[in-house]
């Protein structure tokens, strides 16, 4: 009987042993000071590819580009025929929904890391959708209204761009010569970032909007959609924006960033702190 | 008797703050604690490497930053170089905080109009992007995120008090493992040298 016994707590107090040397081990770990850190990566391995891509923007720009509102088909940049049945007291012509853009930007490194700080100096003039009132029209919203993206707010901005690791993407904020902030986490694939983020200061927005916008329904929603594409080697970085309203695209900014300069390696933003 | 004295005294708690004062609502009155952050400054203060107040956990902090404004709101923009003496584990691993990453780093705060508070994103001397959304509540503005450097289970908690009329700002950062203190970062922010806020002349 006493053997029997033996044979069954035997066992018991290994197992109990065994456990509390898992709990003991496990408390000392959680109170050791200070904490040891678990890692995305190896800080000294190879550089991921979207910090090879972040890299690429490094650079100062010269900016040309478009901004048109490509929801009216007949109304973009190119310039409309004239119509010779109008020759006589012709009608204003219809201004097109576009605008041209120039600026600059400098885009630097922070410190030896692939972050990238851009400030950013881009002007076009404000792009508005005028409603005039038309005799033989039952639409009585006539008015100035806003097109998403068409009001300048590039002059001056910063951005900052930087790995996300739990997303294994890239992640960005830019805030506007307002002082609105609008930013994502974005993915990178091949040479072009994508980032889709809901418009800055939607719900005002909306509200200025042209109201019976699309299937005559009120304009509900508007994303945003930044496509950043920067080629190995490449001098030129190509830039665009799509706003979709109603899940319809609306407008669109196409830049293209043309490299005038070569970042200056040592001169990185640690270098440059007071 | 030490039964009798733990049966009489309540347990410590790391952190209760209880207030009645409410967020900002009012995205114009964001604007002026942004304005507060304007300035060159100096860098002071410690970490505590463990987050429980031992004085062996402490180093020394010192640094220097630069924001600056641009716009009309404004937005921030900052630059910092903050460092302290580095830590590593008894077999050279790296510890929690145990080396500065904001030698340097950058930061950007603007306004989130949607939720009505304040964004911000810090880009570290890794290239790591660190940011928030974060609430006004007196002056304190306080943002919660998932920490960038660690795969599961922390949180960071960045509390920056600006007081009007003020040249000190006072910085705290909080990093919890699986909701435990586990670093603490208190940085003390001296203004040196005024930045003209955009559009004051």
């Amino acid at each position: 009987m006493r053997s029997r016994l033996l044979t069954l707590l035997v066992p018991a107090a290994a197992v109990g042993a065994l456990w509390l040397s898992i709990a003991l081990s496990a408390a000392g770990t959680a109170t050791a000071r200070p904490h040891a850190i678990p890692k995305w990566k190896d800080p000294n391995g190879p550089p991921t590819e979207s910090e090879v891509w972040l890299q690429r923007l490094a650079g100062r720009y010269e900016f040309d580009g478009v901004i048109e509102v490509v929801f009216y088909p007949d109304r973009q940049c190119a310039p409309l025929p004239p119509d010779p049945a109008q020759s006589e007291n012709p009608p204003p012509p219809v201004e097109p929904f576009c605008r041209s853009v120039s600026g600059m930007g400098d885009c630097i490194a922070i410190g030896t890391g692939p972050g990238i700080q851009c400030i950013l100096d881009v002007k076009w003039p404000d792009l508005y959708e005028v409603r005039y009132p038309e005799p033989d029209s039952l639409d009585a919203r006539t008015g100035v209204f806003e097109v998403p993206g068409g009001v300048a707010n590039l002059s001056p901005s910063m951005a900052l761009y930087g790995m996300d690791p739990a997303s294994g993407g890239l992640r960005y904020l830019l805030v506007d010569s307002k002082g609105i902030a609008k930013g994502t986490t974005g993915g990178q694939i091949g040479n072009r970032a994508t980032f889709t983020t809901p418009c800055a200061n939607s719900a005002t927005l909306l509200g200025k909007l042209y109201p019976d916008r699309i299937d005559n329904r009120p304009p509900q929603t508007c994303t945003e959609t930044v496509r950043l594409e920067a080629k190995p080697e490449a001098k030129v970085v190509f830039m665009s924006v799509d706003y979709e309203v109603n899940d319809e695209l609306f407008s669109r900014y196409q830049f293209t960033l043309r490299h005038v300069e070569q970042t200056d390696v040592g001169s990185t933003v640690g270098d440059s702190a007071p | 008797m030490g039964a009798e004295r733990s049966r009489s005294q309540p347990a410590e708690i790391g952190e209760v703050l209880v207030t009645g004062e409410k967020p900002t609502r009012e995205v114009a009155d964001l604007i002026p604690w942004l304005r507060r952050l304007l300035g060159q400054y100096t860098y002071e203060g410690q970490v505590d490497l463990g987050g429980k107040g031992k004085a062996e956990d402490r180093r020394s902090v010192r640094g220097v930053g630069l924001c600056i404004g641009f716009g009309v709101a404004p937005g921030v923009q900052c630059e910092i170089n903050v460092r302290w003496p580095t830590v590593r584990g008894p077999d050279g691993s790296d510890v929690l905080g145990g080396v500065s990453t904001f030698d340097p780093a950058m930061i950007l705060y603007g306004l989130e109009p949607d939720e009505i508070g304040i964004r911000y994103l810090q880009v570290d001397n890794r290239g790591l992007a660190e940011g928030a959304t974060g609430f006004v509540v007196g002056d304190t503005a306080t943002f919660k995120t998932a920490c960038v450097d660690i795969p599961e289970g922390c949180q960071r908690t960045t509390r920056i008090t600006a007081k009007a009329d003020s040249d000190i700002i006072d910085m705290q950062i909080d990093t919890e493992l699986d909701f435990q203190l586990a670093a603490r970062f208190n940085f003390q922010m001296r203004r040196v040298g005024k930045v003209q806020a955009p559009g004051n002349p």
